[in-house]
């Protein structure tokens, strides 16, 4: 994904961004958001920390952006940003889990299924392909990610992942099988 | 799904074909292979059915992700009000990087030269220091004071204390204090001084060191040179 400044407008955004000028990390915010926090779901597969994550990956963009050598490579530098903070997050949460885990052992047993009312919501489509996603497997889920909410072509998925792109694109067949298997009508939710 | 499952492409259809349909998919196929695969895909209903798959869970989780983490502020002003209060840059500079280092250098170096000067062991003995106060009584004897501190003593000690004693020709006198004769005592024995006295104190303070090489160590003689003034209180008047 070699690109010059006229084919990629957000080099000149990250450029600014690194002198200092702080418009242009609200732009490079508003534009590079979306992937951003879907790096960061398929990084921990956890929906709910993609907004508390991307803060600090905004936060350690700003802080470190005198570190990023090639202005052209500033999609991969910040794609590992994502990654490592939501890989620390998901860390931290399984420490947490399981603390909590071992305090809920002490407590008395209760019904943790879900609400019928809530299981009729609207967004119920949403949620079970949320989750289907969540569950595959990191190293699928990541680029397919990718390439649905960012719409990122396999080479720009392989060269942020420092992966070849066979390999981006067998992991995505694979992502495929799973999903189809999840999302069939008879499969469990 | 099984990792046999993962790893074969759906009965029926090749993993070419396979590959190929999410190829096109992703928009990832040219325009020849992609009009060859639309041939084969009219030939192979099984085929056709699997990308009308893939291509419906693609819609779905695609919906899914962007309703989750699409666009949500419009300007992202909100984001940075939020995160304006952490956005603060570590000072990289040269200057200040460099005044650091010296600084821990410098403490490094006084720690080193403070335990050099001063070794905590001769901070835990006692500090032999000779007085001229009289000395209190102690339940332990006091360390025995080497030849070069004797010898100190001696010098502003005894030798002006013998000095001092010579009588005086007139009927004023300068009376040193001693430990058996404690200064100030306007009473003390003048013979050639008759009747009526008065008497005034001067104390000098004097500091002297002497350096024992053998132990390596410095002591401090204190000596108060307290003289009595004594005249005669009937001559004065």
């Amino acid at each position: 994904m070699p690109a010059g400044r006229q084919d990629d407008p957000d080099r000149a955004l990250v450029e600014a961004t690194s002198r200092g000028e702080s418009d242009a990390l609200v732009e490079l915010m508003r534009r590079n958001g979306p992937w951003v926090r879907g790096v960061i779901f398929a990084a921990c597969g956890d929906p709910s920390a993609a907004d508390d994550v991307e803060q600090e990956v905004w936060v350690r963009a700003w802080r470190r952006a005198d570190t990023l050598g090639e202005p052209s490579k500033w999609r991969s530098w910040l794609y590992a940003l994502a990654y490592h903070a939501a890989v620390d997050h998901a860390r931290r949460r399984r420490r947490q889990k399981a603390l909590l885990g071992r305090l809920l052992a002490l407590a008395p047993e209760r019904d943790t299924r879900r609400d019928p009312a809530d299981r009729l919501s609207s967004k119920e489509g949403h949620q079970r392909a949320l989750r289907a996603v969540a569950d595959l497997p990191e190293p699928y889920r990541v680029p397919f990610v990718l390439r649905h909410l960012s719409g990122w072509s396999y080479r720009q998925i392989a060269e942020a992942m420092g992966l070849p792109v066979p390999t981006v694109e067998t992991r995505l067949v694979r992502a495929r099988r799973r999903l189809r298997a999840a999302l069939a009508p008879g499969a469990k939710s | 799904m099984s990792d046999q499952e993962e790893t074969m492409p759906p009965e029926g259809v090749s993993a070419d074909v396979e590959a190929r349909i999410v190829r096109r998919l992703d928009g990832e196929l040219d325009g020849r292979a992609d009009e060859a695969l639309g041939r084969e895909l009219l030939r192979d209903p099984g085929a056709h059915r699997l990308m009308d798959e893939y291509a419906a869970a693609d819609a779905v989780a695609g919906e899914a992700l962007r309703a989750a983490f699409g666009p949500q502020d419009a300007d992202g002003r909100r984001q940075w009000a939020r995160l304006a209060p952490r956005l603060r840059r570590p000072v990289r500079s040269r200057a200040a990087g460099i005044a650091a280092a010296a600084g821990v250098l410098l403490t490094i170096g006084a720690g080193f030269l403070a335990q050099s000067l001063w070794p905590p062991a001769k901070w835990q003995a006692p500090v032999p220091v000779a007085s001229s106060r009289p000395a209190r009584a102690q339940p332990t004897p006091a360390p025995a004071l080497p030849l070069a501190v004797e010898r100190l003593v001696w010098q502003v000690w005894d030798a002006p204390k013998a000095a001092a004693h010579r009588p005086s020709a007139t009927n004023v006198g300068w009376v040193p204090s001693s430990p058996d004769r404690p200064a100030g005592d306007a009473a003390v024995p003048l013979p050639h001084i008759q009747g009526p006295r008065r008497s005034r104190r001067a104390v000098d303070r004097h500091i002297f060191g002497a350096f024992d090489e053998a132990e390596n160590t410095i002591y401090l003689l204190g000596v108060d040179r307290v003289r009595t003034r004594v005249h005669a209180v009937g001559k004065d008047l």
